[in-house]
């Protein structure tokens, strides 16, 4: 069969020893430059690129593509550890993460994490390898409108988030959206609520935004030398692994997960970010624990975990059979591939298989590594744990500062993160929920944009924008998410009302 | 005891990392370099401190590339004797960058940035400070210009500029014209073509250009106009259909796609990329930089790159970059009297 | 600072009638109009997101009311409105974070950025930490070292130096 025939000829080129080399280092790396606050796998890429110079390109692109993998999983360990994520695809991950670790179970969720990660991106290796060729035509069959109803459909999964007080749930929501508008207007040009600083003519990014809200805010309320116990065995292998319980509790969540995430993966802009949102929602929703989520449960762990880097595998359908990037990440890594004399496009599988397959193979390799590593050193990530929290305050605080500036290289970022993290204090003891403020903008501004697209397209014809038949499917799927269980609610009221009387 | 374990062990673990990482040139901005001075034959003045090359983009982007590319062949031809260190500083389409480089004094002679159109554009639309001439700039050296095309989606039949006019005055307000940004590169080609042409056709901004694309592969948006190197694979695959090239002459890889003028469009505006410095700078620094990058640019290197990246070699040194600007303010001065306003 | 929950909701449900209020004027002030040129202009969103948190903040401050009704009947929820939700230990160290934070702001581009947060960390760890100052400046030192190792050699951040050379 030639998919064998074409995946031999990419095992092949593992053989060599040092590209196994190359792809551990960029695992470890990646994971290193996940963890860190603030720097994804973007930042990883850029960086190592340099690295790649006088490589095979054989090695480079192993390097790479566990560069990817190895960030999209550190950014979880810090968001697990210490409720800082790591990066925006980690954000979702804190939700269940950080309570699991608070009860003691740190090591399970950095497991289920990891386990998580490598199922989902395993499965959706195969499913790029499948499918790929055929189904980049649905990666372009999204304009403007479809985008549009693809946000609203992320905005209703704020409604999932609210918590007891949907006022307050949808008061962080709105003022995220608001944030999110800041900025010059992308069609007109204007400045809106810019006040004259250039720092802020591009609008502000969410990532210090998440940084202050979830890291500063949660250092300033460590002051207790509450060393978060983490049981010895917690920490054999055993334990590590989910039993047979959480297994079968997880999977289903997992595949779903990483079906949504390899989906949205691929619509270029859509992203990891979108998709872990996504997959926590439907998560909550589908499961019988749903009440649970959001305390510290796995499947909350495992859900993002899995999308997160189904997606990062997706945004990889049509970079290399479009050669339009899926997401930040995959851009740069359109760069390192241009670099090495690789051009994606429609013809990449057909003109370079070799290094296609090659490529599709160094996923697998990179998906191993990182479960040895990922499981390997949770012990030493842990130990992290043990120190004593005023310590621990004064180090993430530096490190966050830190992280903030490198994103930009500009303190404006790290003035915003601390005002973000000032804010956040007050959100956390005024309960109102921090995670749709962040959803929020980061759906916002693509809510907005395509909207306003959609409707330049179709000559201000609102009905027609929501008319499109992706957009509408789309639409109908998130009135259902957004009004389905209320009014499921009355009507059961009702039958209730009629039998009694 | 067991943090400082902890940290030690982490501390040697990224001792080990920058190993590997540490023998990439420009790694080590500290010390500069003392040796000997420039092996440039020119007299006068030579740098005897680091140099900062702002990037008033992100890292990745066109501008980013060149420049990296341009401080890799510094290095390895030794071309300069002392580093040259890359500094991203994005932010406000530029103005983040410029501000950053004008927090140094007037006539400081460490510390360049590159340019694009957006250089030109800022101020001009109101939203930069900084006028793109004398008074707040020195120029020190305009290096390649980035020839655009003019893509259609697969859905129309267009073949030439002619097709699109006739169908769009047919129709007046269907076509959809999609760009980056809103007095941008590719907004002044749409709004100068409707001018030209007298047409209506529709502009569609984009703050990305992969999902740009994307839309104009999906048939969502009618036509665009991008860089060559966003275009190339796609002309080559023939997933779009290429009407006219953008450009001074015939892209020599594409020798049978006609140039707008060609086709009796003058549409021939392209983007710059160069060097400015602060205003005030003096005339033997000017000549240094110029000269140095005029070695750049005559490297077999810089050429492949050039070429690889599709944009068109068009060195200038600074006295010539300083009055080619004035025309190309003017220029953008017009263009963007075109876009509508209020 | 005794905060009662329920107080700090009403405040809050006030603050954001004013903050979407706020929202609102700025819209008009910005001259952000909601069409312009018969397309979607830049003030449709932000008044959207103005009049929603105004109604957000009536919504809550309904909800606080309607709340406090119930609590009079159930212990648990009365708990709930009473209980103080300000601790002066967060505080304290919230105002550490905030001096500190606005410190590394103000100072790096004298000190360097390495410098201050050095500065700001061994602060902490003297006067809430309350560790040993030898510890302090032994942990300051490692974490400076790290965070140097990684941002300046690892991934060459441009980061802000100062006097001594970092």
């Amino acid at each position: 069969m030639n998919l064998l025939q074409n995946l031999g000829l990419g095992f092949s080129i593992l053989a060599d020893p040092m590209v196994i080399l190359y792809s551990l280092i960029g695992v470890v790396c990646g994971v290193i430059i996940g963890a860190l606050p603030g720097l994804g796998p973007s930042v990883g890429i850029a960086v190592l690129l340099p690295l790649c110079y006088g490589l095979s390109p054989a090695c480079a692109l192993c390097m790479l593509c566990g560069i990817y993998y190895g960030a999209m999983y550190g950014g979880s360990i810090t968001a697990i550890l210490i409720n800082t994520p790591g990066d925006s695809a980690a954000i979702m991950t804190t939700l269940d993460g950080y309570p699991l670790a608070r009860k003691g179970q740190a090591g399970k969720a950095l497991g289920m994490a990891c386990l998580a990660s490598v199922i989902g991106g395993t499965i959706s290796v195969v499913l790029f390898m499948t499918l790929a060729p055929i189904i980049s035509n649905f990666a372009t069959s999204f304009g403007p409108s479809e985008y549009f109803a693809l946000m609203v459909l992320g905005l209703t999964s704020i409604a999932g988030m609210t918590g007891k007080s949907p006022a307050k749930g949808f008061l962080a929501a709105f003022l995220g959206l608001f944030v999110a508008g800041i900025g010059i207007d992308l069609v007109f040009g204007t400045p809106k609520f810019v006040f004259g600083n250039v720092n802020l003519y591009s609008g502000i990014d969410f990532v210090p935004v998440a940084m202050g809200l979830f890291g500063i805010a949660e250092i300033i309320c460590n002051f207790e030398n509450n060393n978060i116990k983490v049981e010895k065995d917690s920490l054999k292998l055993k334990k590590l692994l989910p039993n047979k319980e959480e297994w079968k509790r997880t999977l289903p969540h997992i595949g779903r997960g990483t079906i949504l995430g390899f989906i949205v993966g691929m619509l270029p802009g859509a992203g990891a970010t979108i998709a872990s949102f996504l997959s926590y929602d439907m998560a909550k929703r589908t499961s019988k624990h749903k009440e649970e989520f959001g305390t510290g449960v796995v499947e909350g762990v495992a859900a993002p975990e899995s999308a997160n880097n189904a997606a990062s595998m997706g945004a990889m359908v049509p970079m290399l059979t479009l050669g339009v990037p899926g997401s930040g990440a995959t851009a740069i890594m359109m760069g390192a591939l241009m670099m090495l004399g690789i051009s994606p496009g429609p013809s990449f599988f057909l003109k370079n298989a070799e290094v296609a397959w090659g490529l599709v193979a160094s996923m697998y390799l990179g998906n191993v590594i990182l479960v040895l590593i990922g499981l390997g050193a949770l012990g030493l990530f842990v130990k992290i744990l043990n120190v004593k929290t005023t310590t621990m305050n004064a180090l993430i605080f530096a490190f966050i500062l830190m992280g903030a500036f490198a994103l930009e290289n500009s303190m404006f970022t790290v003035g915003v993160t601390l005002f973000f993290g000032i804010i956040g204090y007050f959100l956390k003891k005024l309960k109102v929920p921090a995670a749709p403020m962040v959803l929020a903008l980061v759906l916002g501004a693509l809510t907005e944009t395509n909207l306003r697209q959609a409707l330049i397209i179709d000559n201000n014809n609102f009905f027609k924008v929501l008319t499109h038949p992706i957009s509408a499917v789309i639409l109908v799927i998130a009135l259902f998410l957004a009004f389905g269980t209320p009014i499921k609610n009355a009507f059961a009221k009702l039958r209730a009302k009629k039998k009694a009387a | 005891m067991k943090k400082l374990m902890a940290l030690l062990l982490a501390a040697i673990m990224v001792f080990a990392l920058t190993a590997c990482g540490g023998d990439t040139p420009a790694s080590t901005p500290a010390a500069s370099g003392a040796s000997t001075p420039a092996a440039s034959e020119s007299t006068g003045w030579v740098p005897t401190k680091d140099i900062e090359f702002v990037i008033p983009f992100g890292a990745g982007g066109g501008n980013d590339i060149m420049v990296r590319k341009m401080v890799e062949i510094i290095e390895k031809y030794k071309l300069c004797p002392v580093n040259v260190v890359p500094v991203n500083k994005k932010g406000g389409s530029g103005v983040v960058g410029y501000t950053y480089l004008k927090d140094y004094k007037a006539g400081y002679e460490y510390a360049l940035a590159s340019t694009s159109a957006s250089f030109f554009t800022q101020p001009i639309t109101g939203n930069s400070p900084f006028s793109p001439d004398t008074k707040d700039f020195s120029f020190v050296a305009h290096l390649v210009k980035d020839p655009s095309v003019i893509c259609a989606s697969k859905k129309w039949d267009f073949k030439t500029i002619d097709d699109i006019v006739k169908y769009a005055k047919e129709n007046p307000g269907t076509l959809k014209w999609g760009g980056v940004g809103n007095a941008s590169d590719d907004a002044i080609l749409l709004y100068t073509l409707n001018t030209l042409a007298d047409v209506q056709i529709t502009y569609v901004p984009y703050d990305d250009q992969g999902m740009l694309t994307a839309a104009v592969l999906g048939g969502h948006i009618d036509l665009c106009s991008s860089s060559l190197a966003e275009s190339v694979e796609h002309m080559k695959n023939g997933t779009m259909n290429t009407i006219a090239a953008i450009a001074d002459n015939r892209l020599p890889d594409f020798p049978d796609l006609p140039t707008a003028v060609e086709q009796g469009y003058q549409l021939d505006h392209q983007q710059n990329r160069g060097i400015v410095m602060n205003p005030g700078v003096k005339d033997e620094v000017l000549a240094y930089y110029s000269g140095l990058f005029q070695k750049v640019a005559e490297t077999e290197d810089w050429k492949t790159f050039v070429k690889e990246n599709a944009m068109a070699d068009a060195f200038m040194g600074y006295k010539e970059w300083t009055a080619y600007a004035e025309e190309v303010k003017e220029d953008y001065t017009t263009y963007l009297a075109m876009v509508p306003k209020d | 600072m005794k905060l009662k929950a329920k107080t700090g909701d009403l405040i809050l449900a006030i603050l954001s009638v004013i903050i979407g209020a706020v929202i609102l004027i700025l819209v008009k002030v910005q001259d952000l109009p909601m069409i312009k040129r018969d397309i979607m202009g830049p003030g449709f969103f932000p008044t959207i997101c103005g009049i929603a948190i105004i109604v957000c903040g009536v919504l809550l401050f309904l909800e606080t009311l309607t709340q406090s009704k119930k609590a009079a009947a159930d212990e648990n929820l009365k708990a709930e409105q009473e209980a103080k939700i300000l601790n002066p230990r967060e505080l304290k160290n919230l105002l550490f974070f905030l001096l500190l934070g606005v410190f590394v702001l103000v100072a790096y581009k004298f000190l360097g950025m390495l410098l201050c947060l050095f500065i700001s960390v061994v602060v902490y760890l003297i006067f809430q930490g309350k560790e040993k100052w030898w510890k302090a400046l032994i942990i300051g030192v490692g974490m400076t070292i790290f965070l140097y190792l990684i941002f300046v050699v690892f991934l060459k951040v441009p980061v802000p130096k100062g006097p001594l050379g970092f």
